[in-house]
């Protein structure tokens, strides 16, 4: 009776959003997620955020249960990093509501990093470290996340051979994706060609190896599978089935010694042997892809190709729409809108509920998130069913 | 915009002052032996507070590069790209991130050695150069 279920999703506008503060686009989200499941305000006794990277902000989730007018028993703010974070905000829920701690927990963020960053900030926003980057890494010219993440693919490349057009396959499927998203950043498509020849940003990459700069937000609605037999909910509840996590490092001198070491693995061998669940189960999944190299260590992990071979396998076309497990079907944020990666965990339970329109997966019932943070610093994984 | 000096602590201290002595330090754990990198105040292999600083060589091989072609910190690097920066395994067995500087072309496994150069703030950097 106490099995976490997710009854409700919500979604933003993505893109630009200007004149709305984090806040209130973290409150709307948190909106259209509780209306969603069929409940009302009054019956959220949980509330768990990330706060925005935009401008910092402490005591967040404070901030968003007053502004909302709820009284919660438990608040958190969580930032471990990437989909990570919001992986580990879902699985907390999920545990909290296991304990009878709460019986309906929203899950948020969203941020408005488009047009809601500080004057003459173009660049990458500094991630406000204390440790690590501020002394041994930007000083170096190592800023943003943009760099080191292209030191780890020059790595890739060199040690299996995977060339520019493999990463390509990544950024086009990816477009391929949200071109049949409504709420999607990029609606027109993307060639090879035009991913070749696009301005470089730090070696290998170029403008579409790195996602997307964006506003938006996503909530998510958890319950208990008791709670949810009592309501009347609008939605078929999706189960959770297993999560997994592991953190190995941060900044990217202090990275295991080679790609094999990285956390990702660990994490989902975690949450596929908590599920009972395997490789072979899934119809669908979302893999962080902050940029292209991230797919490829993401099926990777995943187990739908061998390590090393991420890229020969994009090349064919599995991540594609139609492919057997669908990579990122909205678009993820390479071309649907980089909202930490909450909407990752939005879409695959979008999926398997049977609510994605016309990127519906057919007969999607059981799908997989797998998410990074940092440098591939820490790893989550997570598996949901249809209820 | 300016680009970023390093945020030196009481405890790095010494290794910047010794990058400005054309020393590259790094540091030992006493208790395990390991050499570790970036400075602290105890050892990440087995959290023995009994370490010392001691000087690396300041040779190494590139684990991984990138080649950056525009500033990704508001204006500050647009005098400077494009530039290269580096992942660095010290023969020491430890790793470092740096810049390379003094001529291109390189590659990963190429080996280098360290080159002290001016930065921001009177800090001196310890950058890295091919071997040779």
């Amino acid at each position: 009776m106490f099995d976490p279920v997710i009854i409700g999703l919500g979604e933003t506008q993505v893109g630009s959003l200007p004149g709305y503060t984090q806040w209130e686009i973290q409150a709307e989200a948190a909106r259209r997620a509780v209306r969603d499941a069929g409940l009302e305000k009054g019956d959220v006794d949980g509330l768990i955020n990330s706060p925005p990277y935009s401008r910092p902000h402490q005591m967040f989730s404070l901030e968003m249960s007053e502004y909302l007018g709820l009284r919660p028993k438990i608040s958190l703010t969580m930032d471990i990093g990437g989909t990570a974070t919001a992986l580990t905000m879902v699985e907390t829920a999920s545990l909290l509501l296991k304990e009878g701690r709460c019986s309906v927990v929203v899950v948020v963020f969203g941020d408005n990093m488009r047009t809601g960053r500080p004057p003459r900030m173009q660049g990458n926003v500094r991630m406000a470290a204390r440790r690590g980057s501020e002394e041994w890494e930007e000083p170096f010219g190592i800023v943003g996340m943009v760099i080191p993440y292209a030191m780890m693919a020059n790595r890739y490349m060199h040690l299996y051979g995977a060339t520019k057009q493999q990463l390509g396959a990544v950024a086009v499927a990816a477009r391929n994706h949200a071109l049949r998203n409504p709420n999607a950043q990029m609606r027109t498509p993307l060639t090879m060609d035009e991913y070749l020849n696009a301005p470089p940003t730090a070696s290998p990459f170029g403008r579409w190896d790195c996602s997307l700069v964006s506003d938006g937000g996503g909530a998510i609605v958890l319950t208990t599978r008791g709670y949810a037999a009592n309501r009347s909910l609008k939605q078929t509840p999706v189960h959770i089935l297993g999560c997994g996590s592991q953190t190995t490092h941060k900044n990217i001198s202090q990275i295991p010694p080679e790609f094999g070491e990285l956390p990702l693995k660990p994490a989902v061998a975690a949450a596929y042997a908590r599920s009972g669940m395997s490789v072979k189960d899934l119809d669908v999944a979302s893999v962080h892809d902050a940029f292209t190299l991230s797919t490829l260590l993401g099926v990777e992990a995943l187990g739908l190709c061998e390590q090393g071979k991420g890229g020969e396998f994009a090349a064919a076309g599995n991540l594609e729409p139609g492919a057997a497990v669908p990579i990122n079907t909205h678009g993820g944020l390479l071309s649907q809108a980089h909202v930490g990666g909450i909407l990752h965990v939005v879409e695959v339970a979008r999926q398997v509920r049977g609510d994605a329109g016309e990127r519906q997966v057919r007969d999607a019932r059981i799908g997989a998130v797998l998410g990074n943070g940092g440098v591939y610093s820490v790893a989550a994984c997570m598996l949901l069913a249809r209820g | 915009m300016q680009k970023p000096a390093p945020e030196i602590t009481k405890q790095s201290e010494p290794f910047w002052q010794a990058c400005k002595d054309g020393r590259l330090l790094i540091m030992n754990c006493k208790h395990c032996g390991r050499p570790f990198f970036y400075p602290r105040r105890s050892c990440p292999s087995c959290w023995s507070e009994e370490v010392e600083w001691i000087e690396s060589k300041g040779t190494g091989t590139i684990w991984t590069l990138s080649e950056v072609a525009i500033s990704l910190w508001g204006d500050a690097w647009e005098d400077t790209v494009p530039y290269t920066v580096a992942v660095i395994d010290l023969d020491e067995g430890v790793r470092m991130a740096s810049r390379l500087v003094g001529n291109s072309g390189w590659k990963i496994g190429d080996r280098v050695h360290v080159s002290f150069q001016p930065g921001e703030n009177d800090v001196v950097m310890p950058y890295f150069t091919a071997a040779g």
